[in-house]
């Protein structure tokens, strides 16, 4: 275990750096600057902008300079917001968009999944009817109508949730709501789908002959296995939450993490956009890690010690 | 991608207005409203007789669309943190309802020669109690300039003598720059010559605010990126900031002139999406929107108020040798064939007016109109002349020697990706194919790539918004022959000698006179041809008192405001 642990841990570090060194040579191939805005700096001061960055600086140079940063842990100053790290940024925002994503994914995951089991257990019946429905409608609207829809029924229409703000409990309730639904109605499909696979399995037949009850078979057998494809959604499913959706944040005015993901790229906010994506990926590899670990709970076979 | 979701959210933007226009009760909606007739001084409630009831809490709120950048003076650039800044700071003067008035100097002298100005500072104080002294005056303009700094922001000191070489580094002595404190209370800054705009300059800019030796050395290079690493001594202080949400501005008990000050309270919300702030609106949670699409100005067409001016929109024609435009008759016929009026009615902000020059007329020399008394114009009607344009494309063919417009090589029109500038783009497409059966082909781009296309001279037509600033010949210094900033690569030696005596004349006569006879040269030659100077809507409560917009960014001036009984 330990020495999996490790090997693991010597493939993500390497992964991290292919991604920085990847995004860090693609990001400089978009043509523009950042100091190109709407308001039209002269060609002057463009060149004293990029000249004070370093950023007329080799190429090869600049990824060295970054690189050695990076290794402290130091992501450099934003572009755009001049006075404020990228370490700082992402602190004062990821918590925010962490806690509406934890918020979502703790609604998201038990209904989603039960209505995913349900819904198969009672196929071709009208609950898995409506349980495919709703999955239809919650993947195929997308969350800005959701997210739209909802705040001009229970907060403009019935007055009953603040319209938008990240400040109290009451504030929460709408994007979370809005958040989970477009959540729940993947989780629900994906597990319908796999539990209609696996109760076709052999071992399950096996089971019924071998005369265990009905409980102990969707428990232990059904339910356990058709959890494999779920948890490979998971990792990237629960890192992209956790990130924040610019979307949702954007009609509710939550000040998380996702409207800098896009804001960062189109303004062509190097430093901002370079963090994010080291941000992005190595959450993303440490979820992967965990869904690792997780496979070999749920399914023996898949154990990684061997 | 980008585009395309962007498109969408368009149409579900217009779907939920009418939605909500539809379900409006009562009489708001009155569709014989004219919606530019309403409030175009931008002072709602002005000059009602008598005293009015105030309100017992004097709290404002409204919300606004962007956070502000940055609380560094030095660095600043965006509008809204201009926005802030002009209530929890104040320079040496103020812009206020269109004119300078004093603010931390009591008074200023100038020489007889018109090059050095003498301020004197009144006792004020900063937020935490201590004296504003003329020290930070002269440490925050010499930071702004020092290369270490990284401001954009140099030019607004290149009247100053020695400013430009310090801020370039090629000398690193500051004491050579015309900018001095005396003492305490007395701050001395020198021009290079006579620069009757300096004065303007100094009180519509947004980067001439004192700042605090001892909480840029604290703070260091995180200073002003929170309430707590910054201070000023305006009429307000900023207490709270939550990035990207929220900032809370409370009356500053310090601030020397308290007694004109009513607000005690003002919040601005962050809020990305219009149809929230609007919802915000509709509840009650805010008391006004900064500025509301022309979408909204249809739902409340009676309410709305528009200002407008301090920026131009105008098109740049890629004049260069060997480029498709470097035909004048042709740069002409699309000029003429344009129905300004039309697209300003049809897709422009309310507010926005047809421009015919590239000198805004907003801009005036002791009250009076720069433009007003040395008038130039391009001569092309609001509503477009057909006729004119055939002639000019007949002419432009002919020289080319071609035989129809459908001969013409491709017509490249880069345009920003943003919904404004997107639908300009079509329609003036629209209009050209129309009146001329000339194509152009629209190319989008994102906004750093479409800048760098302009700079480097990659398209044919570029839609160029710039700010007109406070001196006439802001727009036209670009186009002088070898100028890095001459977008259309036009190359006039009389413009350009005239250009440059005008900036070397002796006398304000002289220097207008000259600039007008330049200005007329380009707008006949049109390597730019001016379209419209765009407006923006807001929408404050009737209880609002006292709101106005200035010329420039960052001088909203809710400072001097109040909540009447309601």
């Amino acid at each position: 275990m330990v020495k999996y642990i490790f090997k693991r841990l010597i493939i993500s570090i390497v992964t991290i750096w292919l991604l920085a060194t990847v995004s860090f040579f693609l990001l400089r191939t978009l043509p523009g600057n950042p100091f190109q805005t709407e308001k039209l700096l002269t060609v002057e001061m463009q060149e004293r902008m990029m000249a004070y960055y370093g950023l007329d600086r080799p190429l090869i140079e600049q990824y060295f300079t970054y690189m050695k940063n990076l290794l402290r842990g130091n992501m450099g100053y934003s572009l755009k917001y001049t006075n404020r790290t990228v370490n700082s940024i992402i602190a004062s925002t990821f918590p925010i968009s962490a806690e509406l994503g934890l918020r979502s994914l703790a609604i998201a995951l038990p209904i989603g999944l039960a209505l995913g089991v349900a819904s198969a257990r009672k196929r071709g019946k009208a609950i898995d009817y409506i349980c495919v429905f709703v999955a239809v409608i919650g993947v195929s609207i997308p969350s800005f109508i959701m997210g739209s829809f909802l705040q001009y029924v229970f907060a403009i229409k019935l007055k009953i949730l603040p319209v938008s703000q990240w400040e109290t409990t009451a504030h929460t309730i709408l994007p979370t709501v809005a958040l989970a639904l477009s959540l729940m109605a993947t989780l629900t499909r994906v597990m319908r789908a796999s539990m209609l696979e696996v109760v076709m399995q052999d071992y399950i037949k096996t089971a019924r002959a071998k005369g265990l009850s009905e409980g102990r078979i969707v428990w232990s057998h059904q339910i356990r296995n058709a959890l494999i494809p779920v948890l490979t959604m998971l990792g990237p499913m629960v890192t992209s939450v956790l990130m924040g959706t610019f979307v949702i944040e954007k009609i509710f005015a939550i000040p998380g993490l996702g409207q800098h993901f896009v804001n960062s790229i189109t303004g062509l906010d190097y430093t901002m956009t370079m963090g994010l994506t080291i941000f992005y990926g190595t959450f993303l590899v440490f979820a992967n890690f965990l869904v690792d670990i997780a496979y070999g709970i749920v399914d023996p076979r898949i154990r990684i010690t061997k | 991608m980008k585009r395309k979701l962007s498109a969408i959210l368009l149409i579900v933007a217009l779907l939920c207005s009418i939605i909500a226009g539809c379900t409006t009760t009562g009489n708001k909606n009155d569709p014989g409203t004219s919606p530019t007739t309403s409030n175009n001084t931008g002072d709602k409630t002005e000059g009602s007789s008598g005293e009015p009831k105030l309100a017992d809490d004097q709290t404002f709120t409204f919300v606004g669309h962007n956070d502000i950048m940055t609380l560094d003076v030095s660095l600043m650039n965006d509008e809204m943190s201009a926005l802030v800044m002009y209530a929890v700071n104040e320079a040496l003067i103020r812009y206020s309802r269109g004119k300078v008035i004093p603010g931390i100097a009591k008074e200023y002298e100038i020489s007889d020669d018109q090059t050095v100005y003498t301020f004197h500072l009144r006792d004020a104080k900063w937020s935490d109690g201590k004296p504003v002294t003329a020290y930070d005056f002269e440490y925050a303009y010499l930071r702004l300039l020092n290369p270490e700094t990284g401001s954009s922001q140099i030019e607004n000191f290149n009247a100053v003598v020695n400013a430009m070489a310090y801020a370039s580094g090629e000398i690193t002595d500051a004491s050579q720059v015309g900018i001095k404190a005396v003492d305490e209370k007395t701050l001395v800054i020198t021009l290079i010559k006579p620069e009757p705009f300096f004065l303007e300059e100094m009180a519509q800019g947004i980067n001439f605010y004192p700042i605090r030796k001892d909480y840029v050395e604290k703070y260091g290079a995180n200073y002003g990126s929170s309430p707590e690493s910054f201070i000023g001594c305006g009429p307000f202080v900023l207490t709270e900031w939550a990035q990207g949400s929220k900032i809370v501005m409370e009356k500053n008990p310090e601030y020397w002139d308290a007694d004109s000050i009513i607000l005690e309270k003002v919040v601005e919300y962050i809020v990305g999406d219009e149809n929230t702030r609007v919802g915000m609106y509709d509840l009650g949670e805010v008391d006004g929107i900064y500025s509301i699409s022309a979408v909204q100005t249809v739902k409340y067409s009676d309410s709305f108020g528009t200002h407008a001016g301090g920026t131009l929109q105008h098109l740049v024609f890629m004049s260069k040798e060997g480029a498709i435009l470097s035909n004048k008759n042709l740069r002409l016929a699309l000029s003429y064939a344009i129905n300004r009026d039309s697209i300003v009615k049809a897709i422009a902000s309310p507010g926005t007016v047809v421009a015919d020059s590239m000198i805004d007329p907003g801009i005036s020399l002791d009250g009076e109109s720069i433009l007003g008394k040395y008038p130039a114009s391009s001569n092309v009607p609001a509503n477009g002349d057909p006729a004119k344009a055939k002639e000019y494309l007949n002419a432009a063919l002919s020289e080319m020697g071609l035989s129809s417009p459908s001969e013409l090589p491709a017509i490249n029109y880069v345009c920003l990706d943003s919904p404004t500038h997107r639908a300009y783009a079509e329609a003036l497409q629209a209009q050209w194919q129309d009146v001329l059966g000339v194509n152009v082909a629209i190319n989008i781009m994102p906004v750093p790539q479409a800048i760098g296309s302009l700079l480097a001279g990659e398209f044919d037509i570029f839609l160029n918004g710039m700010s007109t600033g406070v001196a006439p010949e802001t727009l036209l210094d670009n186009y002088t022959m070898d100028n890095n900033n001459n977008y259309a690569k036009w190359s006039n030696q009389e413009y350009t000698d005239l250009f440059n005596q005008s900036m070397n004349a002796d006398s304000l006569e002289e220097r207008f006179s000259k600039l007008q006879q330049a200005h007329q040269i380009i707008l006949d030659e049109c390597p730019v041809s001016p379209l419209w100077m765009p407006g923006t809507a807001y929408l404050y409560r009737d209880y609002v008192d006292g709101i106005s917009y200035g010329r420039q960014t960052g001088s909203i001036e809710f400072i001097y405001a109040r909540i009447l009984a309601h």
